[in-house]
Formats: C-alpha cells, structure tokens, sequence
C-alpha cells in the first residue's frame, strides 16, 4: 500500500440532510433559477452564437438540487469520457445544445462540475495546432509499419 | 531577440495535451471565482503568456511549503502549474549546488530584472541574530534584500514567511519576523505582497494565486492580512460540517468521545475554526480528501499570525465562563475574543460534495 487513495480512510461527514430535511415538494427555487439560465443562455446562442458556462460549484444548492437538476435535463444521445489529468465526463443532456461536464482528478474526486451552452465542449474539439505534430506522429507509425512489413516480406 | 515561449508552446513541447490545459484552466478559474466570462479567456491568456520566471527562495524553515506543492501521488491538477513556470532557483529542487546554484540564480534575476515572481517560504532572522542563518556567505535578509528589488511581487508562502511562524514563536531566539513587517519595519524593500499563509498552504491555494497573476498581471483581492481573499475570506468554522452541531448546540466533551463521533462540533475542545481564515473545510488535503475536522482534531488556526503561541478563548455557550485552552504554548498575548474577521466579503468556494 503506497499510495493515498489506497488507505482505507472512511471519511464520515455529519449528514446534512438528517439536520435539514429538504423540502418534499417541486424543484427547488435554485434549481428553476438555473434553469431560467440556461433558457437565456440558449436564447443567445441562437440569436448571436454566443456560448456560455454555468459553474455548479459557486452556485448554492440545497441537498439534492443537483439530481433534480439532472432530471430535468435528462440525457441526451452523447457522452464522452476524457482522460487528462483523471477523468472528465462530458455527457449531452436531452436539452440540444446543454451539455454537463464532470471533471474528476486522477483519484477520482470530484475537482469541477460545469453546464455548458455550446454546440460542442471545447474539451472535446482537437487542437488544430497540433496538426504538425499529428503528421510527424503518423509518419513514425508508418515507417514503423513499413519495416515491419519488409520484415515480414523478408522472412516469407 | 530570443524568442521567450509560450506556456502553451511548452507544454506541447512537453506532450501535455491541450484538453489536461483546457482542464486545468477549467477548474482553476473556478476555484478563483472568475465569472464565466472571465473564466473563458483563461485559458486563452494563460496559453499565450509567456512563462515567468519564479525564484525561491527558502529561508528558517522545514520544506513543508515545497513539499504541498511538490507531494502529489499521481500527476495532478495542482502539479500541471510547475510547467507554467520557469522555476530558475529553488535550493531543494536544483540539480545544481554551490556556487553554480548561486550564479543560475543571480543570472536569472539579471535577465529577469523587474518581471519574475519571488516566492519566499521559511523566516528571516534579525538583528544580532540574523547572520544565525546564511546562505553562501550572505544572511537571509541580505539575500531576500537582493532579490526583491528586481521582482514583480512578492508570494511569502506558509505561515514562516507570512507571520513568522514557529521560528518566531516565545521566545522566538532569532527575532524572526516575516516578510510583511520587514517592509514595514523599513529592513527590506517594499513590493507588492502576497501572503498565502499556512502550515503548510494548501496547494491549490498557492497555485491558484500564481495562476491568477500570471493571467489577470495584478494580485488578486486581498484581505486586511494581504491574503486573497477568494482563500482567505472565510473562516473554517463558516465551512465546516459540524457546523449544523454547533448551531445546534451539539459538543463533544472529550477527544473521541460518542458525541465527537457523531460529528459533534470541536469547539469546546479548542478548535480554532471559529478564528481561522482558510480554505481546509471547502479546498480539503491531500487532493481533496479531508481535513482536520473529519478526523476528529480541532483546527490548529495555522494560518492566523501568532500561530503557535496563541491560545484560545473558549466561552461555554450554556455557562457563559471563558476558559483558555488550545495552542502549542503556554506563553504570547492570544488572550482576545474571536475575531470576528471578513466573513462577509467571503468568496471561498463551496465544496464539491453532494449535500
């Protein structure tokens, strides 16, 4: 056992929910206020082209804001999964155009959480500047491909 | 002229992809507060500015500052910010020793005169006492001296380099003092000063403030105490989960007792939350993990000045009798009320935990 996440360390937070129950009846005015948002963030990327990020993090919720949130959005027909820096999920919602972001460090803790306005993440876009280096990468792998097949040629 | 690179230039040198950067950019701006308008050109400034020069310097101190930053189990968020800066001396970390190391660092703030970042961490001893400490025949106040004149700011890292720390606690033998009130007292040059103070900081702490700076080119708010206030502003007692217990007006009575396992508040037991400014309850350790509180320790307050010596005032909530308790010594003049600080002004961000 070597690292961190290895130990088996139980972390017993007071359970908030047992102190404050939250209200039983409809989504809350958090969860209506960010989707107004949205609503106007979609209005702008329509009319102006305009994209936009909600930052869940800084916005106060009360317990099970966010799973209320998710279910109103729903799920939409994509869901991406990015390994860089531990895994981020970006996951369209049944809403065009609204798109959840879960970024997760490399052990697996919640790190960010974001809704973005967009018609496509830019984290999951290519880096066009890396376009060089893309095709100095390829023309290693066909040179190595290209050695293996004289090898292969050679043997036969 | 040489070309001086990018951020962006080198870490496609270095194979760090354009998503982790996005990523990092992603949950960095967050962390900091920045609006969703702000937050998306950090990333495209951060990307284009040229990577600063930091010199740091380490002083009566015990690595703990390096070592938050440096300790990470698998390549982190936190650990991506070492590629965004040009590291020029760091008398642990340099491969180089003696006078090389001495030149590397007098050449990098020649060349970077006026424009690189100074990270301070440890005290510095004065009077008859400040040749106690030395570094290549020079004392640290004559070092640190030196090198502020040509720096942007200052960042005096962990609670040595902010307030003193332990080495100036009673009957602090080397009359060490921190770099805030050396410039006050006129003994080294006044720069614009951050103080990300902590025993150690928090690592996204430190990271985050540089980061700010290296995309906004100013310091970020700060508080009376010259620490940013989006870390600073609010206390751990504001954050903490056995808040409800507190306001409910649960105690635990003794260290592991059943009311301190049912997350009772620690408040009677000497933590210090209530009067420390911080991060620990929503940022937590050791990537996110924990902190104090959930192990069932009260805060030690390492990030408020006269850590170490300062006690605590305990008033019970029922009897109303003030007891002091709490801090590693018996000696200093912690005998005030609780502060009753900023909080208002508070922007510390709230955890990422599913309530």
């Amino acid at each position: 056992m070597s690292r961190l996440h290895e130990i088996p360390v139980v972390v017993a937070e007071p359970h908030r929910a047992a102190i404050h129950k939250a209200p039983a009846q409809g989504p809350s005015a958090s969860v209506l206020a960010i989707l107004h948002e949205i609503d106007s963030h979609l209005e702008r990327l329509h009319t102006d082209a305009t994209d936009a990020v909600i930052d869940l993090r800084w916005l106060s919720r009360l317990p099970g804001d966010i799973d209320a949130l998710r279910e109103v959005l729903g799920k939409g027909e994509v869901r991406a999964e990015v390994g860089a820096l531990g895994a981020t999920v970006v996951r369209e919602t049944a809403i065009p155009c609204v798109w959840w972001i879960t970024h997760r460090d490399a052990n697996e803790q919640l790190i960010g959480e974001f809704i973005e306005v967009t018609g496509i993440p830019a984290i999951l876009a290519a880096d066009p500047g890396d376009a060089a280096r893309g095709r100095a990468l390829l023309a290693e792998r066909r040179s190595v491909t290209n050695h293996h097949s004289q090898t292969l040629s050679s043997v036969s | 002229m040489k070309h001086q690179q990018t951020i962006q230039e080198v870490l496609r040198e270095q194979g760090i992809s354009r998503r982790r950067f996005l990523k990092y950019c992603a949950v960095t701006a967050s962390m900091l507060a920045l609006s969703p308008k702000q937050a998306a050109v950090f990333a495209q400034v951060l990307g284009t500015a040229p990577r600063p020069s930091v010199i740091w310097l380490s002083f009566q101190q015990c690595t703990g500052c390096s070592e938050s930053l440096l300790r990470s189990f698998d390549p982190s968020v936190e650990n991506l910010l070492l590629n965004l800066i040009s590291l020029d001396y760091h008398e642990s970390l340099q491969v180089a020793a003696g006078i090389q190391a001495e030149d590397a660092r007098k050449q990098a703030m020649q060349a970077n005169f006026g424009n690189y970042v100074l990270v301070v961490d440890g005290s510095i001893p004065t009077g008859e006492a400040e040749w106690w400490s030395t570094v290549a025949g020079n004392s640290n106040l004559a070092t640190l001296t030196e090198a502020i004149n040509g720096a942007a700011f200052v960042v005096a890292l962990g609670t040595c380099a902010t307030f003193g720390g332990v080495p100036a606690a009673y009957p602090n033998p080397s009359s060490a003092s921190g770099v805030g009130d050396l410039m006050a007292a006129g003994l080294v040059p006044t720069k614009a000063l951050v103080n990300v103070s902590g025993c150690p900081p928090i690592p996204e702490v430190i990271t985050g403030t540089i980061a700010y700076y290296l995309v906004n080119k100013a310091l970020p708010e700060l508080d009376a105490l010259k620490r940013p206030k989006v870390f600073y502003g609010k206390t751990v007692h504001d954050c903490c989960p056995r808040l409800d217990h507190f306001n409910a007006g649960n105690f635990a009575q003794s260290h592991g007792d059943d009311g301190a396992k049912q997350g009772y508040c620690l408040y009677l037991l000497g933590c210090k939350g209530p009067e420390t400014f911080n991060s620990c309850t929503t940022i937590r350790w050791n990537q996110g993990t924990s902190f104090p509180m959930h192990s069932g320790h009260g805060c030690l307050g390492c990030s408020e000045p006269g850590f170490w010596d300062k006690k605590v005032t305990v008033k019970d909530p029922v009897t109303g009798v003030k007891n002091f308790i709490g801090g590693s010594s018996f000696y200093g003049a912690g005998d005030a009320e609780f502060a009753t600080g900023d909080g208002s002004g508070c922007t510390a961000p709230p955890p990422l935990v599913r309530g």
